[in-house]
Parts: structure tokens; sequence; C-alpha cells
């Protein structure tokens, strides 16, 4: 009798903290995984799928009945995801207040963080930013905050300066290829981030795997199975580079940047269960509420299968 | 259906990888991949010539391959770093961090007088900073490695003192016996960890890699890929073919790293970043003519420490076929 499948949705397949379980590397207990090409996904269902917290947060808040287990695969720092004009005279968060800001959306994850460090951290008044999303429609139940709908593509926008700035959650083209027209809002981002992380102990969470309630309620152990698994996946793509061997030699300082990454994260900084990432977890929720993402600041313990949050471990 | 099958014994390098999982495929040739660590893969080719390809030693390369050894050298190598600036110092022995010179007149601990990483340091501190072999007395920790076609033990040159092994290194650094050194890392457990007893040499050793680099081109390799000789000579053209898909497994590396550098390195972009800056798109490229420095200097060294005899002719180091790569 063979073993029931998992339908899994990867966002990001081929990154290393889930590229064992994509590859098969990694097996789930009492389960195969069947990788879903994320062109399919809009004809069928997936059982299980990384996902952007930030939606997941939006949904969860309208009653979504998916289950999360703690399971992180991609986490980030956002700050330097901020991007400017180079003429537009923005040389601090502050700065931005009065200006025209760019997003993919307002539910967008790295959106949200870095929102939620230019409010909380820098002390940036959103309201007062003009925002454009590409995501037709939006509102925010937040007091103030006015979404208009962006006319035309982030990255030409922002090039030809009818943005000021944009909060983009991957590297465009024009900052890779060092167009002298943008940049970074901080362009030691490096230093930026590590000094918010020493004052403020978050590491934004990006993604959470999470299961169809459908499929837990038919097959009860699979979130502590999927969490199992995951961790296995995380400490293989972790032993490589933390492991007493690095093999990421492509980067010739390797042991150099482990010992910097220690010295200021820890050993143990990218936990895959709820007690550790409690503050995170606050953290996103509380975002998501101040910038009206959602009516009221939800309850992250909610959206968690009891048994994987019980689920002692790292 | 592919000609040749061969076998191949390398460390899982992340720039091989592709090769070994079978994304990347040698033209006309099967790998037969076996995982081992590398003194296991040293002693077997050492010994028994065992696998068709392999990862070895440069050292041990330059000094078995004029004695008759049946092995020639790809343009394909491993394990590059400068392992000098990580030379560990006793505090209290007179050697000033950052004042190399200071090691002349003094006790080094070396596990391999004969080793890569030996050689490349010793080499580089004699010929950037005036450290003398002569003027240090050498104190070895495990005895020398058993070189193929060796008919005599190794002598190193007039005037330089080796206090043969076996020597406890960590004890004599303790202990004050000897007053430095060399290690690949510094180390990160034991009383060598200890940094109010014991420093690396460089106190900001990337620095001074990037000084080195910057003045002189040179990446220090310490491992190479040898190719069965004999099997070459069958099949000259497997030495291109071979050669060929190294460099696109390695390719494919670059640039996954590049879109999906690791996750536990959270700062892994400004890594890349910052190494392209100094060392350029990519200081690992095989091939001849981007590794023309780095391998004569490191033939120099060998001749001038006494493990071989003469400066070789490339040809008769390396695999014919790809001498002009």
């Amino acid at each position: 009798m063979s073993e029931p499948k998992i339908r899994f949705r990867f966002r990001e397949p081929t990154v290393d903290t889930n590229l064992p379980i994509s590859s098969g590397a990694v097996k789930v207990e009492g389960f195969e995984v069947e990788v879903m090409d994320t062109n399919e996904a809009g004809r069928f269902a997936a059982d299980a799928r990384d996902e952007g917290f930030g939606a997941l947060v939006q949904r969860k808040v309208q009653g979504a009945p998916d289950v999360c287990i703690p399971a992180f695969p991609n986490r980030k720092f956002r700050l330097s995801y901020i991007y400017v004009n180079s003429a537009a005279g923005i040389n601090k968060p502050k700065d931005l207040e009065g200006r025209r800001v760019g997003i993919l959306g307002w539910g967008n994850t790295a959106g949200v963080w870095a929102r939620g460090a230019l409010q909380n951290y820098y002390g940036v008044d959103l309201t007062q930013l003009q925002w454009f999303s590409a995501r037709p429609g939006e509102t925010s139940t937040a007091k103030g905050i006015v979404i208009e709908k962006l006319d035309g593509d982030l990255d030409s926008m922002l090039l030809d300066g009818r943005l000021d700035a944009v909060i983009d959650p991957n590297v465009p083209a024009a900052i890779t290829q060092r167009d002298p027209r943008v940049r970074r809002l901080f362009p030691d981002y490096k230093t930026e981030e590590q000094k918010y992380y020493k004052d403020t102990g978050i590491f934004p969470i990006s993604h959470a795997v999470t299961l169809s309630q459908e499929f837990v309620d038919e097959h009860p152990d699979s979130p502590v199975a999927l969490l199992r698994a995951f961790r296995e996946a995380r400490d293989h793509a972790f032993y490589s580079i933390m492991g007493p061997d690095p093999q990421y030699l492509v980067i010739s300082w390797v042991t150099s940047a482990v010992e910097e990454q220690r010295a200021l994260m820890g050993g143990d900084y990218w936990p895959y269960n709820v007690e550790d990432n409690r503050h995170s977890l606050e953290s996103l929720t509380l975002f998501a509420y101040q910038q009206g993402l959602t009516p009221y600041q939800v309850d992250y313990m909610s959206f968690f299968s009891p048994e994987a949050a019980a689920l002692p471990g790292y | 259906m592919p000609d040749l099958k061969l076998t191949m014994a390398m460390t899982r390098w992340d720039r091989v990888e592709p090769l070994i999982c079978g994304d990347v495929q040698a033209e006309g040739i099967e790998l037969e991949y076996v995982e081992l660590p590398l003194q296991e893969i040293w002693r077997r080719q050492l010994q028994h010539s065992e696998f068709d390809i392999s990862e070895m030693s440069m050292s041990f390369t330059l000094q078995a391959i004029p004695l008759g050894w049946d092995y020639r050298v790809l343009p394909v190598f491993h394990n590059r770093t400068f392992s000098y600036v990580n030379t560990l110092v006793r505090v209290g022995s007179g050697i000033r961090q950052g004042r190399p010179e200071d090691l002349n007149g003094r006790r080094l601990g070396v596990v391999d007088y004969q080793m890569t990483a030996a050689l490349w340091t010793r080499g580089i501190l004699h010929h950037e900073f005036g450290v003398d072999p002569r003027r240090v007395e050498w104190f070895q920790g495990r005895p020398d490695p058993v070189i193929p076609g060796q008919t005599e033990p190794f002598r190193p040159p007039e005037g330089v003192v080796i206090r043969q092994p076996p020597n406890d290194l960590e004890d004599l650094m303790v202990k004050g016996d000897i007053d430095a050194v060399y290690s690949v890392h510094p180390p990160v457990t034991g009383p060598l960890s200890d940094r109010s007893r014991f420093v690396p040499l460089f106190e900001d050793g990337p620095a001074e890699a990037e000084r080195y680099f910057r003045k002189t081109g040179i990446f220090p390799a310490h491992h190479a890929t040898i190719v069965r000789k004999s099997m070459l000579d069958a099949h000259p053209w497997a030495a291109r073919s071979l050669l060929d898909a190294f460099t696109e497994a390695q390719r494919i590396t670059m640039e996954r790293t590049a879109q999906e550098p690791p996750s536990a390195l959270v700062f892994a972009r400004e890594a890349l970043y910052r190494q392209r800056e100094v060392f350029g798109e990519n200081p690992h490229a095989y091939g001849m003519a981007s590794n023309a420095a780095t391998i004569d200097l490191v033939q120099t060294f060998a001749f001038e420490q006494g493990m071989t005899l003469r400066m070789e002719p490339l040809e008769e180091l390396f695999a014919t076929g790809i001498l002009d790569s």
C-alpha cells in the first residue's frame, strides 16, 4: 500500500532550505511528496505550500482554514530592499515623508517588514507617504494610509523619477547593474541591518509552510511529519556552511563570513518552532495591524497546527 | 554511448557538484564519483594510484610526477586560500602581530613540512616578508608523507633544521616550547582557541590577503586535479573534455549562488559583492592562462624548499591537450 501523496507547491524549489525536500533527498515520513509545477497551481489546489507570511496573515484574518507549521524557509532583512531615485534627495528614512513610494502590493511580506521598520524603528509617519501599489483596488484599514494604483512598471518609474522610492522584494536590475540613477536608501545596508538586528532582535520571516485544512483533516499526522522534514532540510543547508568544512567556496571568505555571522546572531538564528520565533511573529502581526492589512492584531498562535507548535526541537 | 568510464575521487566542492550529480556531463566520458575524505584520497592515490581522476595536494603532485607517477595535472584547482595569514602565534613569544619578520630566529610547528599549506605559507612569508626557513627551528608534527617513486627520505635544503616527529604541536604551544604553528584555519576549539594566549599572525586576515592579492594577483591553490596519464595517452581528447566539463560545472554553481546565495549566510550577497570587488569576476577560474602566475610561484617554492630538483616544464606536469587553455 503506497504512501499518501502531499502535493507541494514550492515558490522557491531550489533555495537551499527547500531543495532537500523538493529534490527528494529528505523524505517526509509517511508521505510521498509530489512537487507541483508552479504553472499548474491554478488548475488544482496544492495540499501544502510555502507562502509569504504577509499574505497568510491577511487570509487568516478573513477566515482561511489553512494550517501553518513553524517552518520558515525564507527569512531576510528588508532594509536593503528600499530603493530610491538618486536625484530625489532622500538620504534618510524621514526624507520619505511626502514622497511617492511604489510597492508590489500592500500585503507583500517584504513591504510589511520594511514599513514596520520605517515606522517603529525610524519613526517615519507612514500616512505621510504617497503609496502606489501595482495591485489594483488595494486599501488599508489603517487611518490615514492611502494607496493609489500604480500606473506603470515599478523599476522604470523609479529610474525616471516618476516614483521617488520603491520597496521591492527582489533586487532590481538597475541596482545589480549599478545604474547611477537609483540606489539603496541604505548604501551600507549590511551595517544598518546588523544594527537593526542588534537593537530589535528581529530576524524577519518571509515565507511559512502551510497545509490545507482539508488535507490535515484527512492526514492529522502530516503537520508534524512535514515540520520534521523541513527541519532536516534546513540542517542540511546550514551544515554545508556552518559545519566544520564549509563547501561554499565560491565565497572565498566563507570562514570569516561564518565567524562574523555567528558573532552577530549566534548559532541558532533560524529556528523552526514557535517559541523561539515569538518576537518576530509578534512583530509581523503588529506591523500588519499598524499598516491596516488586518483590522486588529491577529493572534499568530491561531495559525499553527497545535501538534506542530508543540513539537519540541529546533 | 560514452566511450570512457572513469572513476573520480574528490571533495564535493560546490563548484564541482553539477558534474558529480550529472547536471553536467563530460563529453564521451561517464564519471563514477567516489566520495572519500581527503586523507583517504591522498593515501589511496599515492600508494595505489587507485582512481582515474582525483583531487590531490599540489605539493605531493609536484613531487611525485617527476619521479614517474602515472598522473598528469588538469588546471582545475581546489581549496584556494591564503593560509599564511592564519599562522598562529603564541602571545609572549616576542612575535608581534602583523610582523612576520619576527618569526626569524624562532621555533615553528608544522603538521607536515611538505604539505601544500606549509609550502605556500613558507614561500609567501619568505618572499614577501623575509622569513628565512634557515633561520627558523622547525618542529614537525607527524611523519613525512610517502611519495611514490621516492628512493630516499625528504631532505630540506642546507641550513634548514627540522625536529623530527612526533611532536605534539598543541602541547608544545601550550607549554611555550614553540612560538608559532601553521594552521589552515585558526582553531576554534581546544586550548589553541584561547585568543588571550594564541593569536593569528595578522589581526585582520582578510585585509592582509586582499593586500597580497592586489599586489601580486596570486590566489594560492592548495589542491589540483590529477588524471591518469596512461589513460590520457590512450585517449588524449579526454583532458579537454574533462576541463570543459569542470568549467561548465563551475559556471553553473556561480550562477546559482549569485541567484540563490546560501541561506545560512545572511549577508552572503554582500560577501559575494565584496569578493567580486577585490578578486574580480572569477578568482577560481580554471585553465593554464588564468593560473600561470600561481603555477609558476608554487613550482618556484617547491624548488627553493627542496621538494623538487628543478622547475618541471609544464608539458611534463600538465595533461597534453589543455596546455593552451
